[in-house]
């Protein structure tokens, strides 16, 4: 895990709690320091308090969905280059189109392999600590 | 357990010859063409490498708490398939509980019941005809899977 990583901390928003809990012990296993929400909403109350290392957003929350979460964690002061990586059930092309639109750097459908989950977000750290 | 049972399919290229050997003897009486399998039967019940998979990222007490959520959440999709949810039209609860099923259950490597509950979901936002037989299939997958997640949860006591 990078040092970016540990550093800011990635927020997880997802509203299935078996879901999110599976999500958190994949990530605090890699070194992870996560801050979990229950929906987009409270993802961007919290994203609002502090400057992450990655967002990690489902998209089927209530309250705020995950794609307008993304919109708005990305309008947030220092949030222009912070990855945002959508997680979801839906592999429609149409909603990768409309995440990329509202500022998503990644979408990963479920299921998925921990460690391929863990890659891509490797990856994403990586790339916004070099640039 | 039921993923054992892959070793006993009987290839199917085989009962066209079965049936001539026999032919002679038989009455010649039209035969239904078999049904199609189910789609997503050819899937495991359960893909035991991904189930370690994710198990190497869980304490086994977790494990075994989030597979019996899953099996929860299955007898009650279960019990809205059979009961009077599926039959008043109210399919959009029953969508919604199968597509957060189908991700879960997918990630513990329950492939059958994530394919097939991802189509029942597919289905009932595209107001597919059949949704029925789709429900049935959903069902089945249900049954078989849960069997196989109670494997996993210790008995009480």
């Amino acid at each position: 895990m990078s040092a970016e990583a540990g550093a800011g901390g990635v927020i997880l928003a997802e509203n299935d709690a078996l879901m999110r809990g599976l999500i958190r012990s994949i990530l605090s296993r890699a070194g992870h320091n996560v801050f979990p929400a229950a929906n987009g909403a409270e993802a961007v109350m919290l994203a609002g308090g502090f400057r992450a290392g990655l967002v990690l957003l489902d998209i089927a929350m209530p309250r705020l969905n995950g794609l307008l979460a993304c919109e708005a964690i990305r309008a947030l002061p220092g949030y222009a280059r912070v990855p945002i990586v959508i997680l979801t059930g839906y592999s429609d092309i149409r909603l990768r189109r409309t995440a990329r639109r509202l500022g998503a750097d990644d979408f990963i459908t479920k299921p998925f392999r921990p460690s391929d989950l863990l890659a891509r977000l490797a990856a994403h750290l990586d790339q916004a600590s070099n640039a | 357990m039921l993923i054992a049972m892959n070793a006993l399919d009987i290839p199917m290229a085989s009962l066209p010859a079965m049936r001539n050997d026999t032919a002679a003897s038989a009455p010649q009486v039209p035969c239904p063409a078999p049904a199609a399998p189910a789609p997503g039967s050819d899937l495991p019940v359960l893909a035991l490498a991904t189930l370690k998979r994710t198990a190497a990222f869980l304490k086994p007490a977790v494990l075994v708490s989030h597979l019996k959520t899953l099996t929860e959440r299955g007898e009650t999709l279960l019990r809205g398939l059979r009961g009077a949810e599926a039959l008043t039209g109210n399919s959009g609860t029953l969508a919604s509980s199968a597509h957060v099923l189908a991700g879960s259950a997918g990630m513990f490597g329950f492939e059958r019941l994530a394919f097939v509950a991802c189509r029942f979901e597919t289905a009932v936002q595209s107001g597919a005809i059949e949704l029925p037989d789709l429900a049935k299939d959903l069902s089945a997958a249900l049954e078989v899977s849960i069997h196989e997640m109670r494997c996993f949860i210790p008995a009480a006591g």
